[in-house]
């Protein structure tokens, strides 16, 4: 996947998400849509606009309307440096690597609850991405669960969730 | 790296035992409660439904109240757990289907329950008046107020005006739909501007004279009417207020079927903040609870620590709570049309 | 007055008022640190445990709990872009880019040492001009406010370098979200599909959460390394380079500082607007505005000061009028009562050492959070030089957890998941984060005081109001004021090279 795709891929995302809530507005009352509707569609048109510019004209050309440029003169664009320079596919796999560890310990949270799933992250993140040692991974397990144990529940009398087997049972 | 993460455990290390240390404090206070328990009976688990946010006037309420109900009520442990949402749908409605077993039972503000059926909120599966009601916990007068150099002084000028009333309102809670009943009552035009932000941009649109007047529990606007920054011009409250002598209250001045309308509302504000469970609990289960929420309520150490905290008890045993409940269901009807077109104005 | 003013401090100097109020400044830093919970949290906990303690010593409590808050939020969102409250998003803007370049401690020197200045003139300044912020207030009304969330709208375009369209972009995003759920103008659920949990609405803290803190986890995992990507010298000396910063931009600190009280003294505009409105005034007014957004100093000099002085705005209606200027004031005004005292008129009147001792308990508590807050930045910077292997298995829960607390609603924990992941690809693909948040604070609030105004005063109200059209024409013209400057400096260059 080039750059510019994923970039087109992005915008139109956007797109859809406008164009769906403006459609959504016009199911409200006058009242209610008068905001919404024209912020949808002015966006709608913008993100439009934006993926005719990134599509027809060099990559260059789309930072051309640069705000900072406008108001400020020039501005240097934030840069990601640091970064190393992998190849594409590989920063690709590490992104659904990053996000899927992510979701699979809010999938954890959500079947066995809050707090054993903080025990079973940790340690695992310590074991088997970092490959730390099983005690030392379960010395960082438990001690941040420690940690938010006693700040959260002890400290501010949070009633954490208990996972879908409470509800099950 | 090793050092590093080494670092990290001493940090976690130093954490925990402050931490430790800061809870050791904070929990000495609430320890003594565990103390006056008494033997256990049948011990039981009972959750306390409070379908607001955590720290706010209700939920205050609630866990002051719960351990006396705990001490009054043999072998019963409450735990509170605070179910937000929809304006306090969500948690009503669990409340709802939960089973009658006298094991769970909810706190919250009866008229927001009320209307929150009656005007068919978003999402409501209940039915207000068929819970089983156990006890009030208090109730204060409200208050309908205009600003301190308005035009109005008195609640007849209203209907005098020739223009609509502008109340300022916050969006669809028990005073919105309580100053659409009143101006359906006592015949004035209304123009209700909803989208304030809360109480406080409320009472400030009226003290500024941007709108007319707003209905607001009393102690809220004390302050301001002493200071000369409001008027009171009408109580919701079954008899005058003490204070306020020369205040007449909603019942006085209406009569017939906008007295029945006024009756509602002031019933409603009657029941206020109060204690129910779900429907069709067991009789003797809630006999039995109702008692204990009764002695809870004149618990003279609760009564001290409520003095203190400026949250007065103002207690109604369960029996008489749920015939002032039975007498809004029976004329609760009425409201609907009011409150459906109010809805439909701001639409 | 003086003696007044005198007899306020002097009862705050009792031991127990001076401890009691340590003890709420240490719980208000953990509290303002922890991700979503802010001063009302603080104050809502610490409540029940201080009445039973003397008057004084029970509002130096309240008040230190609340006034540390801040700071503590800010801490946070230095180091990892984790907003502790939402009213210290835009600490995030330039105190992270800071914290990456190795300069954490600087920007929590700076921070710390802005929230005490500016935490002394908002208080300073409240008692001096209390009559004129009352007469502000009252002047002031929904037609007002409406041009001042268009004005903070204004400050999207300092954030859309990449490009404008895509900032807009984010803005509308932003806006878009905001309008989801119960519609306070209409009772119209919006965008809900029939479900509860989005009748509420987006959370703003969860939201945050999501977009800056969880996102930055998923970038370092795959980045690797460290928050800090490039190591200046001496860490030790750099947090007293900070605090010289604010002695160099005093200007802007007294700016900052009577920005927030003004904003403090409007209920219904409340906090949150004004961290990101000293931030697009500082911003504009500075003379390095092209490294706003990438580590400049002011931009966190800016928003703390005025989040800071914003507290003793917040009691200008409270002391006024006995109206609370926000929830944490409602908090204290139930206090106030407890201990017999009538917040409003009576209270200007007759208890005037009673205002000077709040005045000062929120100068002390300011000095202490700021000792406090220097000495410990250096032991906290050390934080964010720790590899990303340890930082994401011990702040993803942290963040998570944090999200889940805010409300006790499990659903959240998916909310600030999926913003992690949205907040993750706008990143990436340059669609302004700090645009979309700008856009979720403002549009509420845009749209019930654009409702409100028209329903008052017709569909021109900022024409046929004198005070509004004033003020549209002041904020039209903020926002035009860089080009017209950019046009006279181009053509007075012109001038001068066609004399030569």
């Amino acid at each position: 996947m080039t750059k510019k795709t994923a970039n087109n891929i992005v915008a139109v995302a956007f797109l859809l998400f406008f164009i769906a809530v403006a459609i959504l507005s016009t199911g409200f009352g006058p009242r209610a849509r008068l905001v919404p509707l024209p912020v949808a569609i002015g966006s709608a048109v913008l993100i439009s606009f934006q993926l005719y510019l990134q599509n027809t004209k060099n990559t260059k050309i789309n930072l051309a309307i640069d705000a900072g440029e406008l108001l400020f003169g020039a501005k240097e664009s934030k840069d990601s440096s640091g970064k190393k320079k992998e190849k594409k596919e590989n920063l690709l796999k590490k992104e659904l690597v990053s996000i899927g560890i992510v979701v699979s310990f809010l999938a954890l949270i959500l079947v066995i609850g809050i707090e054993p799933a903080i025990l079973v992250f940790v340690v695992g993140y310590f074991r088997f991405i970092n490959k730390a040692k099983w005690w030392k991974s379960f010395v960082f397990g438990i001690g941040t669960l420690l940690f938010i144990h006693l700040l959260f529940v002890q400290f501010l009398n949070v009633h954490f969730y208990k996972g879908i087997l409470e509800y099950i049972l | 790296m090793l050092k590093r993460k080494s670092l990290v455990l001493i940090l976690v290390v130093l954490l925990t035992i402050s931490l430790i240390t800061a809870c050791g404090q904070k929990t000495e206070a609430p320890a003594p409660k565990e103390e006056v328990k008494s033997e256990p009976v049948k011990a039981k688990d009972i959750t306390l439904i409070v379908p607001n946010s955590p720290g706010k006037g209700m939920d205050t309420y609630a866990r002051m109240i719960a351990p006396y109900i705990e001490k009054h009520y043999p072998g019963a442990k409450i735990i509170v757990k605070n179910i937000v949402g929809a304006g306090g749908v969500v948690g009503t409605n669990q409340l709802w289907h939960s089973k009658p077993d006298g094991l769970t039972f909810a706190f919250t503000s009866f008229p927001s329950v009320l209307l929150a059926d009656l005007s068919e909120a978003e999402g409501v599966q209940f039915k207000a008046t068929e819970f089983t009601y156990l006890g009030r916990a208090a109730t204060e007068p409200r208050v309908f107020a205009v600003g301190g150099k308005s035009e109005f002084n008195t609640i007849e000028d209203l209907a005098k005006a020739g223009r609509p009333i502008k109340f300022p309102s916050q969006g669809m809670d028990e005073d919105f739909f309580a100053a659409a009943v009143m101006a359906k009552a006592l015949g004035f035009q209304l123009n209700q501007i909803t989208g304030y932000e809360g109480n406080a941009d409320t009472a400030l649109a009226v003290i500024k004279g941007e709108g007319d007047g707003h209905i607001t529990a009393l102690s809220d606007a004390l302050p301001m009417i002493k200071a000369g920054d409001k008027k009171p011009i009408l109580m919701f409250s079954p008899e005058r207020v003490k204070d306020f002598p020369d205040v007449p209250t909603a019942l006085e001045i209406t009569s017939g079927e906008a007295q029945d309308f006024m009756k509602v509302l002031t019933n409603m504000i009657v029941a206020h903040r109060c204690f129910f469970g779900p429907p069709g609990m067991d009789p003797e289960v809630t006999t039995e609870f109702r008692a204990a929420i009764t002695k809870a309520l004149a618990d003279p150490e609760l009564l001290e620590k409520a003095a203190k905290a400026n949250s007065e008890i103002v207690p109604m045993d369960g029996d008489k709570l749920q015939a002032t409940v039975d007498e809004i269901a029976a004329s609760a009807q009425k409201i609907i049309g009011p409150m459906k077109q109010a809805l439909a104005d701001i639409k | 007055m003086l003696t007044a003013s005198w007899h306020g401090l002097l009862a705050l100097f009792d031991p127990t008022s001076i401890l009691f109020m340590s003890i709420g400044v240490l719980f208000g830093v953990v509290i303002g640190i922890l991700p979503g919970l802010g001063g009302i949290a603080a104050m809502a906990l610490i409540l029940p445990f201080s009445l039973s303690l003397e008057p004084v010593a029970a509002l130096a409590m309240l008040l230190g709990a609340h006034v540390a808050t801040i700071f503590g939020s800010s801490i946070t969102s230095i180091l990892f872009n984790i907003p502790g409250a939402s009213k210290s998003i835009a600490l995030c803007f330039d105190g992270y880019p800071m914290t990456q370049r190795g300069e954490g401690a600087r920007a929590l020197g700076a921070a710390a040492m802005a929230s005490l200045i500016g935490g002394l003139i908002g208080a300073i300044f409240l008692t001096l001009t209390l009559p004129i912020m009352k007469a502000i207030m009252m002047a002031l009304g929904p037609p007002e406010y409406f041009i001042m969330a268009l004005w903070g709208l204004s400050v999207i375009a300092i954030f859309s370098s990449g490009s404008l369209l895509k900032g807009l972009t984010a803005a509308g995003f932003g806006l878009l979200l905001s309008f989801v759920g119960m519609d306070p103008v209409s009772g119209t659920a919006r965008f809900t599909f029939g479900s509860l949990f989005l009748l509420d609405g987006f959370d703003f803290a969860v939201v945050v959460i999501g977009l800056f803190a969880v996102s930055e986890m998923i970038k370092l995992y795959i980045t690797g390394g460290s928050i800090v990507k490039a190591q200046t010298t001496s860490e030790m000396g750099s947090v007293w380079i900070g605090v010289r910063d604010v002695f160099i931009h005093w200007k802007l600190v007294v700016r900052s500082s009577l920005l927030g009280l003004f904003i403090g003294a409007l209920p219904g505009v409340g906090a949150s607007i004004g961290g990101i409105a000293a931030y697009g005034m500082a911003a504009q007014t500075s003379k390095n505005k092209e490294t706003f957004g990438t580590g400049n100093v002011e931009g966190v000099i800016a928003p703390e000061a005025t989040n800071a002085a914003n507290e003793g705005g917040g009691l200008v209606p409270t002391l006024g009028f006995g109206i609370p200027g926000g929830e944490s004031m409602a908090i204290l005004l139930s206090a106030f009562i407890v201990m017999g005292i009538t917040p409003g008129r009576d209270m200007l009147e007759n208890h005037m050492d009673i205002v000077f001792s709040i005045v000062w308990i929120i100068v002390v508590a300011n000095v202490i959070t700021t000792i406090g807050g220097l000495l410990l930045a250096k032991h906290l910077v050390k934080v964010t030089t720790l590899p990303s292997s340890v930082l994401i298995p011990v702040l993803l829960p942290i963040c998570l957890v944090g999200a889940y607390a805010i409300k006790g609603r499990i659903k959240d924990v998916i909310v600030v998941v999926v913003f992690g992941i949205i907040g993750y690809i706008m990143d990436k693909y340059k669609y302004s984060r700090a645009d979309m948040a700008i856009g979720m604070v403002l549009g509420l609030m845009l749209e019930r005081y654009m409702h409100i105004s028209i329903k008052l005063y017709g569909n021109l109200f900022f024409l046929t109001r004198p005070v509004t059209l004033i003020l549209f024409l002041v904020v039209l013209g903020t926002i035009f004021y860089p080009f017209i400057r950019g046009y006279i400096a181009n053509k007075r260059n012109a001038d001068e090279s066609g004399v030569q």
